[in-house]
């Protein structure tokens, strides 16, 4: 087995509104290994995003509240750090990329500084040999002319631009992890694709274990190892991007695939949608979170939480239906 | 950016045309005559006096000469204090920007402080102090804290612990300046800090600020080098007009305490008729003012790349 370099464990985070307490993430386990892609999917507001920033624990707190679980990154206890130790693990062991690159960067200051910033908060290493090493950066990033714009502001990149710049400020400290949340949603669909092969590509050279945050399926097919599904702050089905893709086994992970547009198909259907929306997690349901919007929910999803079923193989999921004692589709009378 | 200046010079003497053409008819406009005070003038005298700032000729001739007088720079003399109005505005300008100046750096540090303060610790003890503080410069008249600070700062610090810090008039030594340039500057500290808390509460909340604490920076960093310089900007463009307004002087407390600056003669002109006077302020006001807005709109462009600055 490769180096584990994350572990979370039952993680749970909840956020103190006035409406009372938001349970975002509902007990996460996940893991990554060293030169892993690990996908986490899931639609709006079901904790993907929550869940990352925690590990880098970016979220304001309060609101914010760790309530219980384990983060381990690289032999660091997340959960017990203090904000000096955190401030040492961000940039160091971790590092992020944001969705909208265009908001990202201070705009007041070049670029090339901004890099700069990095490599000097983590490495004691002259202004001079720092200059040169964000121009070294920018290149690997494939900026062209990086000396040149190294000296300018953001505002005059273009967007792919700087999610470039942006990868190169992550990765100019050599982190074990690095979390890309949604890192192409902002873009145009051209530049999509070339960022994602800029991250395959640094992957490959730097070892590095990435988490990519997204809803967009056709970006996971493309590059990550493993998924991990989400739902209403819970991880409903983990597994190899070929398991998640062609054998998976929790219905929410189906609809999902299922929504996706066919562009091979020749007939004039409309797009699937999944019906409902999801829980409201002031009050998160005492079963299965997706009962309600299940088209095979039985008695006992709304009554208890699904177990997690694991195959030989490592494939996870959470659903009653996996149970050995639930009856097949045709004594349950599935409408499908 | 030479074009730029040059184009902004250009509309500024437009301006000024217009002010003083608007500002000369409009006070010709107002009832009465600058020598009919409280005394009776025999008619031979009012003709000789009226002969003398040329008030006889009809009005646009007097339009033209005036206007011919300023584009050498002669702003006439007083009618009342049969002084060159230029000398007046002058000598007394510099006692009020003196005043001014000490007022202004008091606001504006101070403001941006507590501002950039109550935001970061947003709810908290600092918060709350700022804002009172900031509530207080708003709603207190600075005549009354003019009046205040002098009865208990000035007077009772005097009698009751003998301390003979402040005086409670006058001008000339720095201890004179104290209490006149608080009460000058609090509304603009409060102005400041509220739009700096507001501006500060907005830069925290941007993605860059979550960039910044990512890579490991620490809170101090993050505000030193990321928020501090994006978030000053609404506090700078303010600075034009307040600067203009603060360094001519305030009427009020320049009586209070009895400080020999411009802002008196902002009214007293009006209420004298003192024609070439009133125009003199005007005039004078307008330009700095103009000058000012000019200033910020270059340390705009200064502060923000974004900015661009074109002829």
């Amino acid at each position: 087995m490769a180096d584990r370099v994350l572990t979370i464990e039952d993680l749970q985070v909840s956020f103190d509104t006035y409406a009372g307490e938001v349970q975002a993430v509902r007990g996460v386990s996940l893991h990554v290994d060293a030169g892993e892609v690990l996908a986490v999917v899931g639609e709006s507001g079901c904790g993907k995003s929550v869940t990352a920033q925690t590990i880098m624990k970016l979220n304001p707190m309060p609101p914010a509240r760790i309530k219980g679980g384990k983060i381990d990154l690289a032999g660091h206890d997340i959960v017990a750090a203090s904000e000096r130790e955190m401030q040492h693990i961000r940039g160091r062991e971790v590092a992020m990329i944001f969705q909208d690159p265009m908001t990202c960067m201070n705009p007041t200051t070049q670029v090339g500084w901004q890099v700069v910033e990095s490599v000097r908060l983590h490495n004691k290493i002259s202004k001079k040999d720092a200059k040169e090493e964000a121009v070294n950066q920018l290149t690997r990033v494939h900026i062209p002319n990086p000396r040149e714009r190294a000296r300018q502001y953001p505002h005059e990149f273009s967007g792919g631009m700087r999610q470039r710049a942006m990868i190169a400020m992550a990765l100019s400290c050599k982190p074990k992890l690095l979390i890309a949340d949604e890192p192409t949603t902002a873009l145009d669909v051209t530049i999509q694709a070339q960022i994602m092969d800029l991250l395959s590509e640094m992957k490959r050279e730097t070892n590095t274990a990435i988490i990519l945050i997204t809803h967009d399926l056709g970006v996971v097919a493309g590059i990550a190892d493993r998924v991990a599904v989400m739902y209403a702050g819970k991880v409903v089905e983990t597994g190899t991007t070929r398991q998640i893709f062609y054998e998976n086994r929790h219905p929410y992970t189906r609809a999902l695939l299922g929504s996706l547009p066919q562009t091979d198909s020749s007939k004039r259907e409309p797009l699937t949608s999944i019906p409902g929306t999801p829980p409201d997690l002031l009050n998160p349901p005492k079963g299965c979170g997706f009962a309600a919007r299940c088209k095979h929910c039985m008695q006992i999803c709304r009554e208890e939480l699904p177990p997690e079923f694991t195959t030989e193989d490592g494939h996870k999921a959470c659903c009653w239906l996996l149970h050995p004692d639930c009856p097949s589709p045709e004594e349950r009378g599935d409408r499908t | 950016m030479a074009r730029y200046i040059i184009k902004r010079l250009a509309y500024a003497v437009l301006t000024l045309f217009v002010l003083i053409s608007l500002t000369f008819f409009m006070m010709r406009m107002l009832p009465g005559d600058p020598f009919l005070g409280d005394k009776t003038v025999s008619a031979t005298t009012l003709a000789n006096m009226q002969a003398k700032y040329g008030l006889d000729k009809p009005v646009y001739i007097q339009y033209l000469k005036y206007m011919g007088n300023c584009l050498r720079g002669d702003l006439g003399m007083s009618i009342v204090y049969n002084r060159d109005v230029m000398g007046i505005v002058s000598e007394s300008f510099m006692v009020s920007a003196d005043l001014g100046i000490r007022a202004l750096i008091f606001a504006f540090v101070i403001g941006v402080l507590l501002g950039a303060v109550a935001a970061v610790k947003r709810g908290g003890f600092a918060d709350s102090f700022s804002m009172f503080i900031a509530m207080i410069g708003v709603s207190v008249p600075s005549f009354i804290l003019g009046a205040l600070l002098q009865y208990f700062l000035a007077l009772q610090m005097r009698k009751v612990f003998h301390i003979n810090l402040f005086p409670i008039q006058g001008w000339g030594s720095f201890n004179q300046t104290v209490l006149p340039a608080f009460a000058l500057g609090l509304g603009s500290l409060a102005t400041v800090s509220r739009l700096m808390r507001t501006s500060m509460l907005d830069v925290l909340g941007s993605d860059y600020i979550k960039t910044a604490k990512s890579k490991g920076l620490s809170q101090g960093q993050i505000i030193r080098r990321h928020a501090l310089r994006n978030a000053i900007m609404p506090v700078i463009t303010i600075m034009g007009p307040t600067v203009a307004s603060v360094l001519t002087g305030t009427f009020v407390i320049e009586s209070i305490f009895n400080i020999p600056g411009l802002g008196k003669y902002f009214v007293i002109s009006i209420k004298d008729l003192d024609y070439t006077m009133i125009s003199g302020t005007v005039v004078f006001y307008g330009g700095l003012l103009i000058l000012c807005t000019l200033v910020v709109d270059l340390l705009y462009g200064f502060i923000d790349p974004r900015v661009k600055l074109e002829g």
